[in-house]
């Protein structure tokens, strides 16, 4: 009996501790109360001890009400983000500005990376956006190569000069630095009444998880260190659930915000990538265009030889006709 | 009891091999994701991505580039198959990676190429030759009472001055710089005249080497 209440003591202080986070109840299920309710005798010779009633249906209806509410807490959230500024300009509350002018040497090599913060977004994933973003730049005539940047290239507030490492490391020009940031709200709602069942926190949506994203993909020159361009992308996911699959079900929002927000972002990334173009040929003082040696070259036969030919084969047939 | 009926001395067969490389260029334009793993590109030839030496050819510059190569390759192709099938198929492995590769070795400063006209030129050249080795080799007189069978008297003018048109095409390239009959839609991509002469080359080698080819005549294993 004294082994099951302390079983059952350990169980409610582990759910106060882990949901409410009440001082009150916390202290309702203390080690100290376990005194109260077997009143030891003084008699020290005595091992039997005095139940108390009351204070058990106390306590036993304390950590019901505890087991009934686990998730009817308030609102929680949880954040991951990384920023672009942190990144390059480490400690540096006034950074300069670029004083060169950039030198676009077509076509260009193009890295493109997630900037990094903290996050708990596996490696996997972010292959998977970097891949999406990247095949927008890919098929491009003044784009030579794109190359996918790992994670592990990078350091947090490592700036231009953990760039240039990059740049001689893959020979990459120019690169986009992809950062984000994602909040994921979770509250509740009436249904997480049926929570106190315990079953209802199976079948029941009592929670709503709310996840914002907002994605950027910042290209830089690096030799000139100029931001050449900006896109942004966001996304927000709502989703009602039940309380045992809230974390499973912000991992797939989380997940489906990113996925939104890339979306959103490549379309972007479109637009402004034709803005530049139109940038560059407008105000040829803000950047200047370079070609590398050697050139693209095309075997093409055209629509004049094409017609030439088809011009003989009539004359050809004419000819048989009347042989 | 039925006895299997013999197929026509004349019978020519099916063009597969150009209706797949047909298939598949029409194919990469559909997917302009493909171009950049496909297309030959120097640094990417330097890194051990060899296949760029043939697929190269399949990747085009827009659709004008591409209906007009792939007409002409077309139609030269899958005569030149129908004629002599085997040899056709051989040169259909051969000529895009021996181009690839002369533009390789010959040409270092080209970094990016496209286009089917080097292989489309090499199997023009072929056919021309095929036709004119068939009228020499044709028995005078039996050609008027089959329409399949060549017409010395009014086919072999015909054949020298599709040759003598890509010979001009080729050379007129070399001395403009400039694409001959043709025009890029991008701007910014040169012609590479290089790779017709080499399709010219290729395809007179496997007419005059090659005359006896059949997979069949090879030497086989035993035992």
């Amino acid at each position: 009996m004294v082994l099951g209440l302390t079983r059952l003591s350990t169980v409610g202080a582990t759910v106060a501790d882990s949901t409410v986070g009440s001082s009150v109840l916390n202290r309702v299920v203390s080690a100290s109360l376990l005194s109260d309710i077997f009143v030891m005798p003084s008699d020290s010779s005595s091992r039997a001890c005095v139940f108390r009633p009351a204070l058990f249906v106390a306590l036993l209806v304390s950590s019901l009400l505890l087991g009934g509410c686990f998730s009817t807490r308030g609102p929680r959230q949880t954040e991951r983000s990384s920023s672009v500024v942190s990144y390059l300009y480490p400690d540096q509350a006034n950074p300069l500005p670029p004083t060169s002018i950039p030198v676009l040497r077509l076509p260009l090599r193009v890295g493109i990376a997630f900037v990094p913060g903290k996050s708990d977004i596996s490696e996997q994933q972010k292959t998977v956006l970097l891949e999406r973003v990247a095949a927008e730049f890919k098929g491009r005539d003044y784009i030579q190569s794109i190359e996918l940047v790992p994670s592990t290239y990078l350091r947090a507030g490592g700036g231009f000069a953990n760039l240039n490492q990059v740049r001689a490391l893959l020979g990459v020009d120019v690169i986009a630095l992809v950062a984000y940031d994602q909040v994921q709200f979770t509250s509740n709602n009436l249904l997480s009444l049926s929570y106190w069942t315990i079953v209802g926190a199976y079948i029941f949506s009592g929670n709503k998880n709310d996840t914002q994203t907002l994605m950027e993909a910042a290209v830089y020159d690096i030799p000139s260190r100029h931001l050449l361009f900006r896109a942004p992308g966001a996304s927000r996911v709502e989703a009602g659930v039940a309380a045992a699959y809230v974390q499973q079900r912000l991992r797939a929002d989380s997940t489906a915000g990113f996925n939104a927000a890339t979306t959103e972002l490549i379309a972007n990334l479109k637009l402004q990538l034709e803005s530049f173009r139109e940038r560059v040929k407008n105000a040829p003082g803000e950047v200047r265009i370079e070609h590398r040696p050697g050139y693209t070259g095309g075997g093409s036969l055209g629509a004049g030889f094409a017609s030439i030919l088809g011009l003989l084969l009539l004359a050809r047939a004419g000819a048989r006709h009347r042989v | 009891m039925k006895t299997p009926t013999a197929a026509p001395a004349h019978a020519q067969p099916f063009p597969w091999a150009s209706v797949c490389v047909i298939a598949f260029t029409l194919g990469v334009a559909a997917q302009p994701a493909l171009a950049p793993t496909l297309l030959y590109e120097r640094l990417a030839l330097m890194r051990g991505e060899y296949w760029r030496f043939w697929t190269g050819h399949f990747v085009h510059f827009g659709s004008s580039h591409l209906y007009w190569n792939l007409a002409i390759f077309a139609v030269a192709s899958i005569w030149s198959e129908r004629l002599a099938p085997d040899r056709t198929r051989l040169l259909l492995v051969a000529a895009p990676g021996l181009i690839g590769l002369a533009l390789y070795g010959l040409e270092p400063a080209l970094t990016t190429y496209g286009g089917l006209s080097g292989v489309a030129t090499a199997m023009l050249v072929f056919l021309a030759y095929t036709q004119l080795a068939r009228l020499a080799a044709a028995p005078a007189g039996t050609q008027k009472n089959e329409p399949s069978a060549p017409s010395p008297t009014s086919d072999r003018w015909f054949w020298r001055a599709v040759l003598a048109l890509i010979l001009l095409k080729v050379g007129a390239e070399f001395a403009l710089q400039q694409p001959f009959f043709a025009r890029f839609a991008p701007a910014g991509i040169r012609a590479v005249p290089l790779a017709h002469l080499i399709g010219v080359l290729v395809a007179t080698v496997m007419h005059r080497n090659l005359r006896g080819f059949s997979p069949r005549n090879l030497p086989r294993r035993t035992g």
